[in-house]
């Protein structure tokens, strides 16, 4: 110990200078955040830098591109200055108030585009390609997969309202969230799946025969009466409009699955509570309780085969959202780790010429780029073979503008019985091999990506030692957040069994 | 201690943190929010015969694991506390000294090699994470006087000290309810009686006790892992899933077998490691290695127990996501892993250990 302790005094304090600096707690939360996230800001990549896979594919003539590249610039430039400046005060604030909702922060979002980013710009939306959207929620999550989650997941539910073909109910939704993003008041969206009996179960065909469901949608004159319990719904407490997930017969769910959109203002609606999670804490997540709630017959997605091809549609664009969520946390976690190897020394030495650390924040570099090729394979597997093929097939390109779409001839046309048939049949010529890749791929970028997150936000930690610990530090929280990753969208082991069915019983022919 | 003592003294934990504890934990994990602290906590402590566990000879360190392995099956925050007293105590009786009670504040998350260096009795420093720190009555900061090892005990009362600073609570991954803040020495001018211990006896003691404490830091690490799969466990016997019990999914069935292998091992490895640990030396590498592993283990197991819970173990409801956070700060007790990792290999190099100082 002594000969240490001398080598560290020959190599002069084992302190970098600005030890006096204020504690970060006497500073107000704005200011915490923003130590934090000056620390983390070096220059951003470019969008070839970071994403060279797309880059080439551009160069080939995937047009979408060249819009991904453009709106990922302005994404970034928003992360910087409204998102990570606030995150750690945000959730800071939250543990003493989890009903607080950054509603400056989701104005700007709004500003930005990023609720109605891949809607089709005849309902208000920018029309961009669900990789531009999705590549937007990595940019965000590397600063909070928090906000990203606040503001991604109403997509979850308009992915589930897509996934019927009820071309008048996806026009309802889209037209909600657009019209709200244009006056600056962002509208949220939920998706009501989890019920207290049943989880992931209810994602599989399988599962759902025997899962234990209490949402029943029983038929009644006009429309159905919903009564039932949701729990751990994101958003819950913030939606406008919650997209529920019921069946219209207990004893026989595979086939009766619904989807119902219920306004939250509708008699009936309760949120007896709120959760308290361990991190994501600015998403809230609510439990929904709907007491004989009359559902209009037009509030009801007129669909069929919900439970076999539309969850599998679902889950493939979904999971590779999540899997871009990890990827930020991934990305974020070495990068904060990076920022403070090289404003830090142990024993006298900076950390970043020590070659153990070096080692240590290469793996984590390398995770990052391994999570963000993965998501990316399942998001373009998921174009070619799930919702976004199509959605490709009903308008072979075809996106008016909004004006278009506001004329009563537009919704006529989508409203009517003839574009309820060709929805159908789009469905029904959608290839099961290509849909079945595109859900394994999202299963595989779902589990992989989650995965790669903790272990990089465990490594971060573990390099910085007992600082790690501190919640001012950014890095503790990475770790909160991410764990969430590993569980919603089905846990990691279920989409792994998920993957199994899908993918490797298809190819050994079991 | 001999077993029927060492039975009962874990019957009154159980007891007393069945019914006094276990109802103020949630008040505990918002400590940092609310600065509330159980005022009868450390008298109901007192009254258990836990604190000066430190200080009694007869109290060896199994009978000290014990009592850190049931506490942190409750609440690893006290037990954590806990084990900030024990080490204070020791070092008090070391040094002479009787605790004149209230809490003991003592900058546990330090390996050795992380005190601070400073020339002369005028300090000017830094202690980041000390537990204990924000309701102590006496901090004991190690630190290292012109190449001296020094053991320095600083009385903080109601009043502020010139030249000394605590900040405000901070908020921490985990252990929440062990309260932790930095302290701050600016200029301070350190008197001949605050110095409890130095030189090269009290680096091979400090040494010694920094080695041993990693037995004690298994053994909370040890409880938390044994709560989070009994809950588990508890869980799986009863949530349906695909029209069973989850307990009745061969993949719930080999997370759980893992579970509890691992509970298993890392309970016996460190009782076996207390009783063969010798009073006056530090552990050996085998044991180091081990205590190393225990914290790994303990943040992947209990991410496993959150994750056979789902959405349900995310919630503070249950339990599991404290433990987790919990498990995984205990990874820092006692020193960066790093150099733990560095010193133990550095001594097995140059063929001595480098625990016990160079005479």
């Amino acid at each position: 110990m002594k000969a240490l302790q001398e080598r560290d005094r020959e190599r002069g304090s084992s302190r970098l200078e600005g030890r006096f600096a204020p504690p970060l707690e006497t500073l107000s939360a704005p200011e915490i955040s923003l130590r934090a996230g000056e620390r983390a800001a070096a220059r951003e990549w470019s969008f070839d830098e970071r994403y060279p896979a797309l880059a080439a594919l551009e160069r080939k003539g995937f047009r979408e591109i060249r819009a991904a590249r453009e709106y990922y610039d302005r994404i970034v430039e928003f992360t910087r200055t409204e998102v990570t400046p606030h995150v750690l005060g945000i959730d800071r604030r939250m543990f003493e108030d989890p009903a607080y909702v950054p509603w400056n922060l989701l104005r700007k979002a709004c500003s930005q585009g990023l609720f109605s980013a891949a809607f089709p710009r005849a309902y208000g939306g920018l029309g961009l390609h669900p990789l531009a959207s999705v590549i937007a929620m990595e940019v965000i999550a590397t600063s909070c997969v928090g906000v990203a989650n606040l503001i991604g997941v109403s997509g979850l539910a308009i992915a589930v309202v897509l996934s019927t073909m009820d071309l008048r109910a996806v026009r309802r939704v889209a037209e909600l969230i657009c019209d709200a993003e244009r006056k600056g008041e962002p509208k949220f969206l939920s998706t009501c799946v989890t019920e207290p009996g049943s989880g992931s179960d209810s994602e599989d065909r399988e599962e759902l025969a025997k899962a234990r469901l209490c949402t029943v949608a029983r038929p009644v004159p006009g429309g159905y009466r919903l009564s039932g319990t949701k729990v751990f719904i994101s958003n819950g407490s913030l939606a406008e409009l919650h997209v529920v997930l019921a069946v219209r017969d207990l004893r026989d769910p595979v086939n009766t699955l619904t989807v119902l959109l219920v306004p939250a203002d509708s008699p009936g609606v309760s949120i007896p509570r709120l959760e308290k999670k361990m991190g994501q804490k600015i998403c809230p997540a609510a439990e929904v309780v709907f007491e004989e709630v009359f559902v209009p017959e037009d509030h009801c997605c007129r669909t069929a085969d919900l439970s076999g091809k539309g969850i599998a549609n679902v889950l493939a664009l979904t999971r590779a959202g999540v899997g871009a969520f990890a990827t930020g946390v991934a990305e974020g976690a070495y990068r904060r780790a990076h920022e403070y190897a090289r404003t830090h020394a142990l024993l006298g030495v900076p950390l970043r010429q020590q070659q153990w650390a070096e080692h240590a924040l290469a793996e984590m570099a390398r995770r990052a780029e391994l999570a963000r090729s993965s998501y990316i394979s399942a998001l373009l597997a998921s174009c070619r073979g799930g919702l976004q093929s199509l959605v490709d097939d009903l308008t072979r390109g075809f996106d008016p503008p909004r004006w278009v779409g506001r004329t009563a001839l537009w919704r006529r046309l989508v409203d009517s019985p003839r574009a309820l048939r060709l929805a159908a049949r789009a469905l029904d010529r959608q290839r099961e091999d290509l849909l079945d890749a595109a859900a394994s791929a999202g299963d595989v970028a779902k589990v992989s990506c989650t995965d790669l997150a903790m272990e990089n936000c465990h490594e971060a930690l573990r390099l910085m030692g007992k600082d790690g610990m501190r919640h001012d530090e950014g890095v503790e929280k990475l770790l909160r957040d991410a764990r969430l990753l590993q569980i919603y969208e089905g846990t990691n082991q279920v989409n792994l069994i998920d993957f199994a069915k899908r993918r490797l019983r298809r190819r050994y022919g079991e | 201690m001999d077993l029927q003592s060492l039975e009962i003294l874990r019957r009154s934990l159980e007891s007393w943190g069945t019914e006094t504890l276990r109802p103020i934990v949630s008040d505990l994990e918002h400590y940092p929010f609310s600065h509330r602290f159980p005022v009868g906590l450390r008298g109901d402590l007192e009254h258990l015969g836990i604190l000066e566990t430190g200080a009694d000879r007869e109290i060896d360190l199994e009978a000290k694991g014990e009592i850190l392995f049931t506490m942190a099956g409750i609440d690893a925050s006290v037990a954590t506390l806990v084990l900030v007293q024990i080490l204070g105590f020791e070092l008090l009786a070391l040094s002479g000294r009787s605790a004149s009670g209230g809490w003991l504040a003592l900058p546990i998350y330090d390996h050795p090699l992380e005190w601070p260096a400073t020339s002369g009795r005028t300090v000017c420093s830094e202690w980041r994470n000390v537990p204990a720190l924000p309701n102590a009555d006496r901090a004991l900061l190690p630190m290292i006087f012109d190449g001296i090892p020094s053991l320095v005990s600083v009385e903080l009362g109601e009043a502020p000290l010139a030249g000394v600073e605590v900040s405000e609570p901070i908020l921490t991954l985990g252990f929440r309810g062990c309260p932790i803040a930095d302290l701050r020495v600016n200029r301070y001018c350190v008197e001949r009686d605050q110095v409890l211990l130095e030189g090269d006896d009290f680096a091979h003691k400090a040494a010694v006790l920094w080695s041993q404490a990693e037995v004690l830091a298994m053994a909370i690490r040890s409880g938390i892992l044994h709560a989070s799969y009994q809950t588990a466990l508890e869980y799986a016997g009863q949530r349906y899933q695909g029209g069973k019990i989850i307990l009745e999914h061969s993949l719930v069935r080999r997370m759980l077998a893992d579970f509890h292998l691992a509970d298993e091992r890392v309970q016996r490895s460190w009782r076996r490691i207390a009783r063969d640990a010798a009073p006056d030396r530090p552990l050996d590498d085998g044991a180091l290695a081990e205590a190393l592993d225990s914290g790994i283990e303990a943040a992947h197991y209990t991410s496993i127990g959150i994750q056979i819970l789902g959405g349900y173990g995310y919630m503070e409801d249950f339990g599991q996501e404290k433990r987790f956070r919990d498990a995984k700060q205990s990874e820092w007790l006692l020193g960066h892993a790093q150099l733990k990792r560095f010193s133990a290999f550095e001594s097995a190099l140059a063929g001595t250990s480098m625990r016990e100082v160079e005479r």
